[in-house]
This record gives structure tokens, sequence and C-alpha cells, in this order.
């Protein structure tokens, strides 16, 4: 079974079966297009830590006979979901906002597409029934709109509806 | 080649690292995107007031879920012109009761379309429309006349009322190769039965190339014939002055029998007693044609009784569902019993 070393950006080294980490994109278009000559390649990810770096393979370890999903054509308008979250997820997903968001920004920048979704999840459920005063309260997010491009949106939101 | 020198790309837009990850995160168009789009559109309304990144993000996913609700005669509409071009690709023109409609809107009506119609011609691909008096009327001429090019779903209501305004003009409408999905729903359409189902059938034959999905409620039966990709037919009966014809839907499922996949038929309000049987060879009322090399799932709503012939091939490879009306309760059902008011019968989806 051929391994890949995976360098946090902390410096810790970590050996990984690549059948794993085959969900990231990222890290399977490099593995596919040079091949790998020898167990000793080290790719190093300079924005994934540590810690991050064990929770994403502990969930890529899991899912790792999931079947691929089907990537959703831009052009087509959203359908509805699979909204569920298994239990094994569920539990996974609970920890701190600050290590969720860099679970995050770590399956996106690996384009893990079931690991960003299951995170982006659980934001948007804290997103959900909250104005927006509520959200930059909860995100600590400084409004830059001016009253003018305020007034644009408004506008915009109160034409573009739910049918 | 070193992996190390090829991953390493893609720096950090942001080098302070005092910028909080959560920070980064929110900022981060590729995850805005993928949190907004699960987001319903009142919550994505507030998410777009948050700030400027947001606010543009949201916009583009606003435009793909929300729609723009017109109603073109009630008053003009000049400021919607100056919605960003997003805003028009999917667009609703309604006018909920034709009845209601006053004959001195019909002016602020074609203001409008003269405002608007250029506006959207590019920019829209989902289009619902209802036609109905002189309410829908240059809309419908706009497209017979292969304006709206971009389009690739069409839904057209037909209200009751009079269609005299309906003449030659909207009954030849120029091919278009977009187009994927097209609903036709005909209310209490008695009167014009006749203009109307051939302007519905004029308007499969424009899409039949591409078509996939077609939806019709009313009681019209067009020619399939053409339409080789269609793979979803979803019929509801709404009864007028005549019964529902199987032996006409028989002739429709024939025409696309080698590439339906999902048939979905509503019984509507008229509940006869004995009307489906999946013999996949019997002729008796509905008729499941065979072989139907890419069909996996029928749905019957309202159908009284269905009856399943053992031997039926269809049942073999099949994995059967029974569930009420609300669609929401699903048990086993022992299928060479009688099957009750509703059911969802799915198949193993083909290699």
């Amino acid at each position: 079974m051929p391994f890949v070393n995976l360098e946090s950006s902390d410096g810790d080294l970590v050996k990984v079966d690549v059948d794993v980490i085959k969900c990231s994109v990222t890290i399977n278009a490099l593995i596919e297009h040079l091949g790998l000559e020898d167990d000793n390649e080290v790719v190093p990810l300079q924005n994934v830590g540590t810690e991050t770096l064990h929770k994403v393979l502990a969930w890529a370890k899991h899912h790792k006979d999931d079947l691929p999903s089907v990537d959703d054509d831009e052009d087509d308008p959203p359908r509805e979901r699979r909204t569920d979250i298994t239990t094994w997820d569920a539990n996974f997903i609970k920890m701190e906002q600050i290590q969720l968001f860099d679970l995050i920004l770590a399956a996106n920048y690996l384009d893990i597409s079931g690991l960003l979704d299951l995170g982006c999840k659980i934001v948007a459920d804290m997103i959900k029934g909250k104005t927006a005063d509520e959200i930059r309260t909860m995100f600590n997010i400084v409004n830059d709109l001016t009253p003018q491009e305020q007034e644009q949106i408004r506008k915009e939101n109160e034409w573009c509806e739910e049918k | 080649m070193a992996l190390s020198k090829l991953v390493t790309g893609t720096p950090d837009d942001d080098t302070d690292l005092k910028i909080s990850t959560t920070f980064k995160a929110l900022m981060c168009p590729s995850v805005l995107d993928a949190i907004f789009k699960k987001l319903s559109v009142p919550d994505l309304h507030s998410a777009r007031l948050v700030c400027t990144k947001w606010g543009d993000v949201g916009s583009s996913i606003l435009a793909k879920k929300g729609w723009l609700i017109l109603d073109f005669c009630d008053v003009p509409l000049s400021d919607v012109v100056s919605l960003p071009d997003k805003f028009f690709r999917r667009v609703v023109i309604s006018h909920l009761d034709v009845a209601m409609c006053k004959a001195i809107w019909e002016s602020t009506f074609a203001t409008n379309c003269d405002t608007l119609l250029p506006r959207m011609d590019q920019f829209t691909k989902d289009l619902h429309l209802y036609v109905g008096k002189w309410c829908g009327v240059p809309i419908l001429k706009a497209l017979a006349n292969s304006h709206f090019p971009n389009l690739t779903s069409i839904r057209i209501r037909f209200m009751p009322g009079g269609y005299q305004r309906l003449s030659q003009d909207c009954q030849n409408f120029t091919g278009r190769s977009k187009l994927i999905k097209l609903d036709l729903i005909l209310i209490n359409c008695d009167e014009n039965h006749e203009l109307l189902t051939s302007i519905c059938q004029s308007l499969i034959n424009a899409g039949a190339l591409n078509l996939e999905e077609l939806r019709i409620d009313g009681d019209i039966y067009p020619d399939l014939s053409n339409c080789g990709k269609l793979k979803v037919l979803k019929y509801t009966f709404l009864q007028g002055r005549r019964q529902f014809n199987l032996p006409s839907l028989n002739n429709m499922l024939d025409a696309v029998s080698a590439s339906i996949g999902k048939l979905d038929v509503n019984y509507g309000t008229q509940c006869d007693r004995s009307d489906v049987i999946l013999t996949g060879l019997e002729t008796y009322r509905l008729r499941l044609p065979r072989p139907m090399p890419n069909f996996t799932t029928v749905v019957f709503t309202n159908a009284a009784l269905v009856f399943l012939f053992t031997g039926c091939g269809i049942k073999d490879a099949a994995f059967l569902q029974c569930c009420d009306r609300t669609r929401k309760r699903v048990r086993d059902v022992d299928p060479r019993k009688e099957l009750p008011f509703w059911i969802c019968y799915t198949m193993n989806p083909p290699k």
C-alpha cells in the first residue's frame, strides 16, 4: 500500500495511506500527475496545523469507502440537498468554533468536498434565523457597507424572493 | 520532481497572523459559497447585509436560488431595470388572478414589457409565465419569435379566461436546443382546448431536441415522438369536461419508452377504481411499455387501485415502496396484494 508523508505547518510529519487521503483533490491530483517515487516523498501543507491535520485524517479514514459525490452543476438551480448528518459526523464535528473554522479552511485548501460540506452545514445552522447584526456580533465581523450599498442590497433582496 | 515544490503555492492572502481563523474562513469566497448554498432565501437576505464580501458572494447565490417575481399588470416596474444582470436569471411573470386584471392595466403591462423584455432577453434561463386574457400574450409571442435564447426551463400556466389574443403568432415556436425542462399547466381551459393543445404541441416540438423533463397538468396528450432524450414525465390530470384519456397517455409513453427514467402520474380528483396495471405487456388502461431500458421510478398519486401482476418483469427487479398521500410515511408492501392510494415504485437504477 503506497504512503505519502504530509508535513503540517507546525513541522510535524504524518505518514498517510494514499487510499485515505485520496478524498483530497489537491493531494490526489499531485499524486496522479507526478506519481510517488518512494515512500519518503514529503508534501508540506503550509496552511494546516498538526491538530487540524489529524482531524482531517480521522474524517478521511472514516469516509474512505464512501462513493465519490456527484459534482453540482453550477448552472443548475440548487436543488433539495441531502441535509442529514450521520451520527459519526455529528460527534466528529462537535468542537470549538476556532477549531471548526480551522477544519473548514483545511478542507477548502485540500479540496475535500465532503468535509467542507459538513463544516459549512454547521456554520449555516449558526446563521439560520439571525439578523445581519446578530451574525456580525456572533462572528465579530465589521460592517463595511455604506448606507447606499445597504440600500441597494435591500432593494435587490426585496425583488429576489423565494417562490 | 519533488512534490514539495508544487504544493507550497497559494500563500495566504493575509499574512497578518493576528487575523483570526474565523475571520479568514468567513472572508474566503469558496467557503462562503459553500455556506450560503445551504441557506434559505430569507437567511441569504440577512447574510448579504453583513459586509461587502458577504454581499458579493451572497448575490451570486441569491440569483441562482431566488426568483425575480414581477407582476407586469399592477405597477410600472422601471426600477427593476437597475438590478444587476444576474438577478434576471430566474423570472416569474405573474398575475395571480386574471379575472381581477382590469382593462386599464393593459397599458401598464405593455410598458413593462417594453422596459423589461430587452433587459431579460439574454439573461433569463428559467422563466415562469402566466398567460390569460391579454396578460402574458406579448411574452408568449416573444418566446415564439426566438427571444430569450438562453432559456433552459420554461413553465407556462394558462389561466382560465378568454384567449382571443392568442393568434397565429403564438402557434409557431422556433426551435430551442437549450431547453431542458418544460412545464405546461392548463387550468380550466376547456373553452380553448384546441388552441392551447396546438400551442403546447408547438412548444414541445420547439424544445424536443434536448428536452429531458416534461410536466403536464391538464388534459392534453401531445405527441412526444421527437423527444428522444426525455427522462422524466410528470402528468397530473386536471378534470374538465373530458375523462382521463389513458390510451392517449399510453401513446405518449410508447413514444419515449427508450429514454424515460421516471414516470409520475397524478390522477387528480378523478378516482376511477381500476386504472393502473403494471404488467408491461397487457393493454389495459395505463400500460407501461416494454422494454424501457432506462426506467427506474414510477409514482402514482390518487390512483385507487394498482395491480401488479405476478410475473411482471419490472417487479422482479424492483424495490417497492408504499407511501401515504402526504408522501411521508413509507412502508413495505406485498406487491401481490392491492396497493393503496399512492405508491412509489423504484427499480434498481440501470447499470
